[in-house]
């Protein structure tokens, strides 16, 4: 019980202040050319390590607050989302990505889904331009970027984990 | 199909999750579409809208049946009430048909009482007796109405009887009783209206006949001569139809025919009476 309040208030936080740093922190400063996505890692770490029901609720959750921060269409970033959390879970079986650099790899494969993914779904939904924008460098390059990004979160998220679960151990060590 | 089901049954919340996020995103799409909403979320939504139609036409449906059951148990009840009053109706009809029968059955009595040149006193018939010996009937008038013992009692249709005071059938202050011409014991002067001829009118026992004897031997009787009060007896005034001649009966051993008459009064129907008590109308 105890961890699992623990997973989702580090979940929520950084979620929040992955939003932060996406929309007001970076976004005035690339100026909207590049949208840097730090929730996107989040979700494929949820999609790894986190059992379906709760992954699924928080994945909806830091997807909907993404949305909800992002402007007019957060329903386009609530579905991908969504949508990235399920192939997250429905390939994971198959893969069984156990090293660190195949995990790193496939969420690099998995970030560069969600961003066709949004635009496309953003193409349909909202706007046929929006798929237009799939040929352009800036797009290229935030798949690039953001699969980076995903990569340190994933690792981030791998080590926050590992840490607290190594507290009790270490009390018990100091106590002992 | 069910093996699939169980394989993936842990992948059902984030499912539900993303067909939530997919409708929410095509309503979203729908509603903030500024030209014509895209042909995606009108699909999404007639799909996702389909469960919700089936519920409205389902619970529509159920209303209505609801309404109907509803409808039909107040219309169980109406009908019971209607059913109720309609028994009443009924009843209250067949008591005004009966008020307006002796309504007229008094009319026609008043019509006749006003020709007559005799004092009356009109009655009610309240109690029959036909056993085989005695032919009479009880009025609800009696000593204190001015009822004597001898006086005619008379109907439109004809003579009746007179007021008998015996034991067993005594005259009180309410009521009376009649021994009706049918009676055996009953006699009364007539005449053949046609021919004048007189003779006495006996009682038979039977409502339906009566004996017209001690004629004359010259009386030419014919059928359907009508046999009426003489005015001899004092009793009955005179005038008063008593009966026609049914048929006639004639024998060489006898002095004089004799005719059996079928009164004119049908005493099993008779309800009102008149009782003659004076000798003239004022």
């Amino acid at each position: 019980m105890r961890r699992k309040i623990r997973d989702w208030f580090l979940v929520i936080l950084f979620a929040l202040l992955g939003i932060f740093f996406q929309f007001r922190l970076m976004a005035p400063i690339l100026k909207d050319r590049l949208e840097l996505n730090l929730i996107v890692g989040l979700i494929i770490w949820l999609g790894f390590f986190k059992n379906e029901t709760e992954g699924a609720l928080m994945s909806f959750i830091i997807s909907y607050l993404l949305g909800a921060v992002s402007g007019v269409w957060s329903g386009v970033y609530l579905f991908s989302g969504m949508s990235l959390y399920l192939l997250t879970q429905f390939l994971k079986e198959r893969f069984s990505p156990l090293k660190p650099g195949a995990q790193l790899l496939f969420s690099w494969g998995l970030v560069a889904f969600y961003q066709i993914f949004l635009l496309f779904s953003a193409g349909i939904f909202v706007k046929k331009e929006y798929l237009g924008e799939m040929g352009s460098g800036y797009f290229l390059l935030e798949i690039f970027i953001n699969g980076i990004f995903s990569v340190l979160v994933f690792h981030l998220f791998n080590q926050l984990d590992n840490f607290f679960d190594r507290i009790p151990e270490a009390l018990e060590t100091r106590k002992a | 199909m069910s093996s699939i089901l169980s394989r993936y049954r842990h992948l059902l919340i984030p499912i539900i999750l993303w067909l939530f996020s997919l409708i929410l995103l095509s309503v979203q799409s729908y509603q903030g579409a500024e030209q014509s909403p895209s042909i995606f979320s009108r699909a999404v939504l007639e799909i996702a809208g389909a469960p919700a139609r089936a519920y409205s036409y389902l619970s529509s449906k159920f209303r209505r049946l609801w309404k109907k059951y509803f409808y039909l148990v107040e219309l169980e009840n109406k009908n019971l009430i209607l059913q109720k009053k309609l028994a009443m109706l009924e009843m209250e009809n067949q008591m005004l048909r009966e008020q307006a029968l002796e309504n007229l059955r008094l009319k026609k009595l008043l019509n006749f009482k006003n020709h007559l040149d005799f004092q009356t006193i009109p009655a009610k018939v309240i109690g029959w007796d036909f056993s085989s010996f005695a032919k009479t009937i009880i009025i609800d008038k009696g000593k204190a109405d001015g009822i004597k013992k001898g006086q005619a009692v008379i109907c439109p249709r004809g003579l009746v009887g007179q007021i008998i005071d015996e034991p067993g059938k005594p005259l009180t202050f309410t009521q009376a009783s009649v021994l009706l011409i049918t009676d055996p014991t009953s006699r009364v002067s007539a005449l053949v209206q046609r021919t004048r001829d007189r003779g006495i009118i006996q009682g038979t026992g039977k409502t339906d006949r009566l004996l017209f004897k001690y004629l004359s031997p010259e009386t030419q009787l014919e059928k359907g001569d009508r046999v009426i009060t003489s005015g001899l007896s004092q009793i009955f005034p005179p005038g008063i139809l008593v009966g026609v001649i049914q048929s006639i009966e004639t024998n060489p051993f006898w002095v004089s025919p004799q005719g059996w008459v079928k009164p004119s009064v049908d005493f099993q129907h008779l309800e009102e009476v008149l009782v003659v008590v004076g000798e003239n109308q004022l």
